[in-house]
């Protein structure tokens, strides 16, 4: 579902009691959080204190060992695909496809009928439309990523070192984009070394420690 | 579905060295079979239709074993589930382009084959037919075992031991196929099997490797 730059419709995303597990001790147990429409969470923490875990539970990419992982949109449990956007530190882009075919493929699949060179401009890539994916530096690649983000259009984006490769226009960049988007009622997880300052916004933190 | 099966296509296109592999694969079998059989001429032709499929069983097992690493490896499946597409059309979109890109050259080098092999031009014709009559369930078996294994390394050996035995009545009824189709014509009951096979092997491979490949997306 496409929301095509109205409001967001209610939602919320909640862990309740959430352990995760990769076999010997647990990342993390008894973990409780809540997202709300509007919020900027920052997930801070030394690598390896599951920041990227937490994201990728929140996108139904992994199963919590015990607790309760729930997403909500207008009032209805719902599955994670309709709630979220997850930007993740791999590529996920084909590098034979140009950028034009890649982002072709993906506004079909979102639904998403804007035209793809507003788009590209928007994020700085207007002169790529026709570069093949394997061309592009990795803050073109960060950059191309948040063009998908926008064409998926999802209440809650989930997002994995956003900042990471990109120069200071870029950082710039996701800044602007993240907080168009809380204030169209949408919220933000972001995993990140880099301080997130949105103007005018709250961020909460959440402070991730390595058990002792 | 048409999007992933564009999409698919496309990747092959640009980067053709898997099914260019898998095609001189299936030429040097069959040179290095015609040349262990010393190249008589007779039991070249008697020995066609086995070379032929165990070449087309072996090319088809290289070209797949690592179908769906690549995506898996990039992050692509999991933005493909989190964009609502399910799995099933992911592994629709890869039968289809296996067939297209790696079994089509296959079949149309099997004339080619029949000369080397010194076979009828009626016999080189019922092999193709065999070819195409099996190759469906061939894909599904193939599709299965990779779906199973993957994003895991060497799963060559594994997935030979995982489909053979399902594998084995293919071979069975291709060849039998085969020795009729001069006298019968193609609708021979070896053939007939072949279809069925096929499409059993279809109904039950595809949603078993869907459900195997959405386990790698959690």
């Amino acid at each position: 579902m496409s929301y095509h730059g109205a409001t967001f419709p209610a939602f919320s995303m909640s862990f309740a009691s959430v352990t995760l597990d990769f076999g010997d001790a647990p990342l993390f147990s008894d973990l409780s959080l809540s997202v709300q429409p509007g919020q900027l969470i920052w997930l801070q923490g030394k690598n390896g204190t599951g920041k990227t875990s937490i994201l990728r539970l929140s996108a139904g990419l992994l199963r919590p060992l015990n607790g309760i992982l729930s997403h909500e949109l207008a009032g209805f449990q719902t599955g994670p695909e309709k709630l979220v956007s997850y930007q993740s530190h791999k590529d996920s882009f084909e590098p034979v496809l140009t950028v034009g075919e890649e982002l072709s493929f993906w506004a079909e699949l979102y639904d998403y009928t804007e035209p793809i060179i507003d788009l590209l401009h928007m994020i700085g890539l207007k002169d790529q439309l026709e570069s093949k994916i394997q061309t592009l530096s990795a803050g073109q690649k960060r950059r191309l990523s948040m063009a998908r983000l926008l064409m998926a259009d999802r209440p809650l984006w989930l997002l994995d070192e956003p900042k990471a490769g990109l120069d200071f226009q870029g950082q710039e960049l996701i800044e602007t984009l993240i907080a168009n988007h809380l204030n169209r009622g949408g919220a933000a997880m972001v995993a990140s070394h880099n301080p997130i300052k949105i103007i005018g916004r709250q961020v909460r933190k959440l402070l991730l420690e390595t058990r002792s | 579905m048409s999007a992933m099966l564009f999409r698919d296509l496309r990747i092959v296109y640009r980067d053709p060295r898997g099914w260019l592999a898998s095609l001189i694969f299936f030429a040097l079998f069959l040179s290095i079979f015609a040349i262990a059989l010393d190249g008589e001429p007779e039991r070249l032709a008697e020995n066609a239709a086995s070379a032929i499929w165990l070449g087309t069983i072996f090319s088809l097992m290289i070209s797949f074993e690592n179908i769906f690493d690549r995506d898996i490896q990039t992050g692509h499946f999991e933005q493909l589930s989190l964009s609502g597409i399910n799995a099933l059309s992911i592994v629709v979109s890869k039968m289809i382009t296996g067939f297209i890109t790696i079994l089509l050259p296959i079949l149309i080098v099997i004339p080619l084959a029949g000369i080397l092999f010194n076979t009828e031009p009626a016999a080189s014709a019922g092999i193709m037919m065999s070819v195409l009559f099996g190759a469906p369930a061939l894909i599904a078996y193939s599709i299965l075992s990779a779906a199973l294994l993957a994003g895991q390394r060497n799963t060559g050996f594994l997935m030979i031991l995982i489909s053979l035995p399902f594998i084995v009545p293919v071979i069975i009824f291709a060849l039998s196929g085969v020795a009729s189709y001069a006298e019968v014509g193609f609708w021979n009951t070896g053939f007939q099997a072949l279809c069925g096979i096929s499409i059993i092997a279809l109904t039950i491979s595809i949603p078993a490797a869907a459900a195997a490949l959405s386990t790698h997306l959690e």
